[in-house]
């Protein structure tokens, strides 16, 4: 998966630790977290879920005293969003607000700044400076580069303790000699989360919604092999079953190459040698997606390109486990089913679902590697 | 820089080393081997746990490949491997790589196979071998050069598919960020009639090691190579960097190029299959990236078949790898064999009986006589010790219960353990593991006493300093008639001195002897060096020189029972004290 977004409460808590006063809440403990706040004070309510622009969006609570704290939380949940941040307001001037970002890139952290942060920033563009962090400083958590007030080998060290790979704190104020991050977006890299607080789990942003994208997410927690699936268009008439990161991409490009990218359902991409039982149950998520669509003309396309060492036979059977338990919907709602794919039992594993497709009476056509991974876009067009 | 040359090594037999045992793609790569000609495997080691070789079909027969529980042993052998093969878990991978290189500074590259590889650990990797080796991955199937070198799944595990690889060489380089579509880009340039140079998938993650500019470079630099054919994907930015090498004319061989993922939502950034494949700027897109390259003179094709279809104007050059064999897969229901043993030959010359018992055991053709005279001794010495000891016990109440002679033998044979009879291997290991580290005889003793455990090889229950083992006397006198430099045995004699200031029976027993005098023969009558004499230990060797001769006195005691035949045996009430 690569970089994850975690909330903005979780940003700060890890770089300032102890010193961060913020407190998160949930719909569902309101009460409890705003016992934990400061006895006096002006607070600001803000939506926390990765969500950009939420001043626009009306996702944020101003100068909210703190009896009506949880008021203006019940108030922002009613957004239908998951977690809010609550925070002491911070006087300050806008012209002493500043930019920063440090993106982690493979010869250097490249690293914008600028001494016009806040809202405007983009209409501010000329006032951006780039500098870089070169590697091994970056790695050591540390550098001797220094950036006006910002507080640079502080915020390289907690990337690099917390395996944060992108930060970009829009705008932060010097005040009183301390750094004070207003607001802060950061992403960590995912395969080091096992690293992080455990605490660090429920504030990862999860950028699912449909009950189907959730449990194939769950299913791909708990194995070796890679499963995903994006919806893009719940009423299309594509649904896609793709293996393979690179070919997942070629088939969706052979898609959107035959004009049809407004009418695939959902990006997906099953790889690393997924077993029969656990093909089957992604396959069976994702009817659910097909089934539910609304659209007149449904077809499935399962493509790859040609494995170095899946077992075509071994993933087909699970897929046409899913089939049979689905079989009378599939007939039904007319399915037409296009399959691509190459590697080792490849003769068996296409025979396999060649013979169940026909035996079913459900229209298809079945390649092996003769026909180009290109072409799959141009063979779905004509049956839509 | 990089200074692996890939004509290079074609000229020579690249070594791999590979960690993680995933036998299907380890046979792949035999399987390339055996069809390119080479005479054995370029796998010299597989870094698992649990077994000591790892059987693999050599062409139509069988090969034991060395299994090892650690890199740093692999050293020990003085096997010097080219190329790491990695394929332990994502979060070991770091740690493995960074050890075989340190181990082996002079190994050219690695294949780093796992998926979520940190960002970091990329990072380290490329901090320290980034610019000196050639590294493929994280994540993907390796690289191969046609007739030289399978490291990885690359190519897959089909036998046709691998023959031609092993056998044909060709003129296109194939540069990937996909192992499934490496294997689909160098299918479709054979299918065009053209052949592969060599071929990479440099990863899906974020860093791969070994950069796409770097692998671009290595095709420039190869002499064998006429045209690049480059598959990308969105996200990032490698092909800018790319892009600036063809400007500044340093990538001059036609380019031809296909980026992946043109599917772009309006409402948001979709993170596709590898951990790269996210536009999160403009300027990462895949359109942007086409666009970009095609204003450098790369052959950009518009959509994947006309990709394809650009193949047809490759160099249809084709070589013959030399030596290559006409080799045709294993049938798929071939199945290996079950078990492996060395030939047995029949040993025609007429030798003694212990001179043949130590061929067998030590799997030698010819062992020297004074090993043979000594061993003898030790038989004669060990054939039997009365009818007092345990083993005798279980073999003579056994063989009054009425049972057969096997199941006498049995008995007594399996009361050899630790506390009879079975010391003769703990006690070689500690001479063995002191010697080698010069440990002093005070200090073995000092260690063994604060953790109250007893030194194999040292105390008797019977004998003592007043009351010396005659037969160990005769033992060390045999020694010392033929062994120039006993160091074994002065340091168990120097050990035992010590422990026998402790107590009058802490003396070097018979165990401690035998095995002390062996590993002096061994070290000096046999040449073995310390490694295969810590293989012996490691087999538990060394206790068959108490139960071979041992078992003839259990003989013994069952025949002289039958003769006598008391019936069957059973204690008296005052022989077991009930509480």
């Amino acid at each position: 998966m690569a970089r994850v977004v975690i909330t903005e409460y979780a940003a700060k808590k890890l770089v300032l630790g102890d010193l961060y006063t913020g407190i998160t809440a949930t719909k569902e403990n309101i009460q409890d977290a705003i016992t934990l706040l400061p006895e006096k004070g002006i607070f600001i309510v803000k939506i926390d879920v990765g969500i950009k622009k939420r001043g626009k969006q009306g996702l944020i609570r101003l100068n909210v005293q703190k009896s009506n704290v949880g008021q203006a939380l019940s108030e922002l949940f009613e957004f239908g969003h998951e977690r809010c941040v609550v925070e002491e307001m911070v006087s300050h001037e806008t012209a002493n607000e500043r930019y920063i970002s440090i993106d982690l890139g493979r010869e250097s952290a490249q690293i914008l700044y600028s001494a016009q942060g806040g809202v405007e920033i983009e209409a501010n563009s000329d006032a951006i400076e780039r500098f870089s962090v070169a590697r091994a400083e970056v790695l050591a958590g540390n550098t001797s580069l220094s950036i006006g007030g910002s507080p640079l080998p502080l915020l390289l060290l907690k990337m690099q303790e917390y395996s944060m790979s992108f930060m970009e704190i829009n705008p932060f104020i010097i005040q009183n000699g301390s750094f004070m991050p207003l607001d802060m977006a950061v992403e960590v890299d995912d395969a080091s989360l096992r690293k992080l607080p455990s605490w660090i789990e429920e504030h990862i942003i999860k950028k699912v919604s449909s009950p189907q994208e959730k449990a194939v997410q769950k299913q791909a927690e708990i194995t070796s092999a890679a499963l995903t699936l994006k919806t893009l268009n719940k009423n299309g008439s594509i649904l896609t079953l793709l293996s393979g990161g690179g070919a997942s991409l070629v088939a969706m490009d052979a898609l959107v190459g035959a004009g049809l990218q407004e009418d695939i359902i959902n990006y997906s991409e099953y790889s690393g040698a997924p077993t029969r039982d656990e093909t089957h149950a992604y396959t069976n998520t994702l009817l659910e997606v097909l089934f539910a669509s609304g659209s007149s003309k449904k077809t499935i396309l399962i493509a790859g390109g040609i494995a170095n060492f899946t077992d075509i036979m071994l993933t087909f059977q699970g897929i046409v486990d899913a089939f049979t338990k689905n079989i009378s919907k599939l007939q039904e709602q007319q399915v037409y089913v296009c399959i691509r794919r190459g590697g080792p039992n490849q003769e068996k594993g296409l025979t396999h679902l060649r013979d169940f497709l026909s035996e079913h009476n459900i229209s298809h056509d079945v390649y092996g590697p003769e026909l180009s991974l290109g072409e799959v876009g141009t063979i779905i067009r004509t049956h839509l | 820089m990089i200074t692996t040359s890939l004509e290079q090594l074609r000229a020579t037999k690249p070594k791999i080393l590979v960690t993680g045992n995933h036998v299907r793609i380890i046979q792949s790569i035999l399987d390339f081997d055996f069809a390119s000609g080479k005479t054995s495997p370029s796998v010299v080691g597989i870094i698992s746990s649990g077994r000591k070789t790892q059987k693999l079909f050599w062409g139509d027969s069988e090969v034991l490949i060395p299994v090892f529980k650690e890199i740093q042993e692999v050293k020990n052998k003085a096997i010097e491997p080219d190329f790491l093969f990695n394929i332990t878990s994502a979060s070991s991978t770091f740690l493995m790589v960074d050890t075989f290189f340190t181990i082996f500074p002079e190994a050219q590259g690695a294949h780093i196979f796992a998926e979520g590889v940190a960002e970091r650990d990329a990072l380290k990797l490329i901090e320290k071998y980034g610019e000196s080796k050639l590294i493929a991955g994280p994540s993907g199937v390796g690289f191969c050069i046609p007739g030289t070198m399978k490291l990885g799944a690359i190519g897959g595990v089909l036998g046709e598919r691998i023959a031609e690889l092993g056998s044909t060489k060709g003129t296109t380089a194939v540069v990937c960020s996909s192992g499934g579509m490496v294997n689909e880009l160098m299918y479709q340039v054979v299918a065009s009639g053209s052949g592969i140079s060599f071929a990479v998938a440099f990863g899906g993650d974020r860093f791969p090691i070994t950069s796409p500019l770097q692998w671009v470079i290595q095709a420039q630099n190869d002499p064998q190579t006429k045209e690049i054919v480059y598959f990308g994907e969105l996200g990032g930015r490698d092909e800018y960097v790319l892009c600036k090498a063809i400007k500044d004319k340093r990538i001059t061989k036609p380019v031809y190029a296909y980026i992946a993922g043109r599917f772009e939502s309006k409402d948001e950034k979709i993170q596709f299959g590898h951990a790269k494949a996210l536009a999160k700027e403009i300027d990462e897109t895949a359109q942007a990236k086409m666009t970009a390259l095609r204003e450098v003179g790369v052959h950009v094709a518009e959509t994947f078949s006309d990709f394809m279809a650009s193949f047809v104007t490759l160099s249809k050059e084709l070589v013959k790898v030399a030596g290559a064999r006409e080799w045709k897969m294993r049938n798929s229901v071939s199945r290996g064999t079950l078990f492996s043993a060395p030939k047995y030959t029949h040993n025609k010359n007429a030798v003694g009986f212990t001179e043949t018992i130590l061929m067998r055991i030590l799997q030698r053709e010819t062992v020297s006589k004074e090993l043979v005279a000594f061993t003898d001794n030790v038989f004669c010495e060990l054939v039997d010790h009365g009818p007092h000891v345990s083993g005798a016990v279980n073999t003579i109440i056994t063989t009054r219960a009425g049972r057969d002679m096997g199941s006498a033998l049995a008995t007594g044979v399996l009361t050899i353990g630790d506390r009879f009879g079975g010391a003769i291997n703990n006690a070689a290991n500690v001479w063995s593991e002191h010697v080698s580290r010069g440990t002093l005889p005070t200090e073995l003793v000092a260690l063994y006493s604060k953790n109250r455990d007893y030194i194999p090889g040292i105390g008797h229950k019977k004998y003592n300093i007043y009351k010396p083992d005659p037969r160990v006397a005769n033992l060390i006198e045999v020694g010392k008639n033929s062994l120039q430099n006993p160091r074994y045995l002065n340091f168990a004699e120097d050990v035992a001195r010590e422990t026998s200031k402790k107590k009058e029976n802490l003396i070097l027993n018979v165990d401690g002897a035998v095995a002390a005098l062996f590993l002096d023969y061994l070290a000096e009558k046999e040449a073995f060096h310390v490694e295969q004499v810590k293989e012996l230990i490691e087999i538990g060797f060394f206790n068959a020189l108490f139960i071979i001769p041992r078992s003839i006195g259990f003989v013994g005691h069952y025949l002289d029972q039958k003769r006598i035949d008391e019936g069957l045996f059973r204690f008296g009430d005052s022989d077991i004290y009930e509480f």
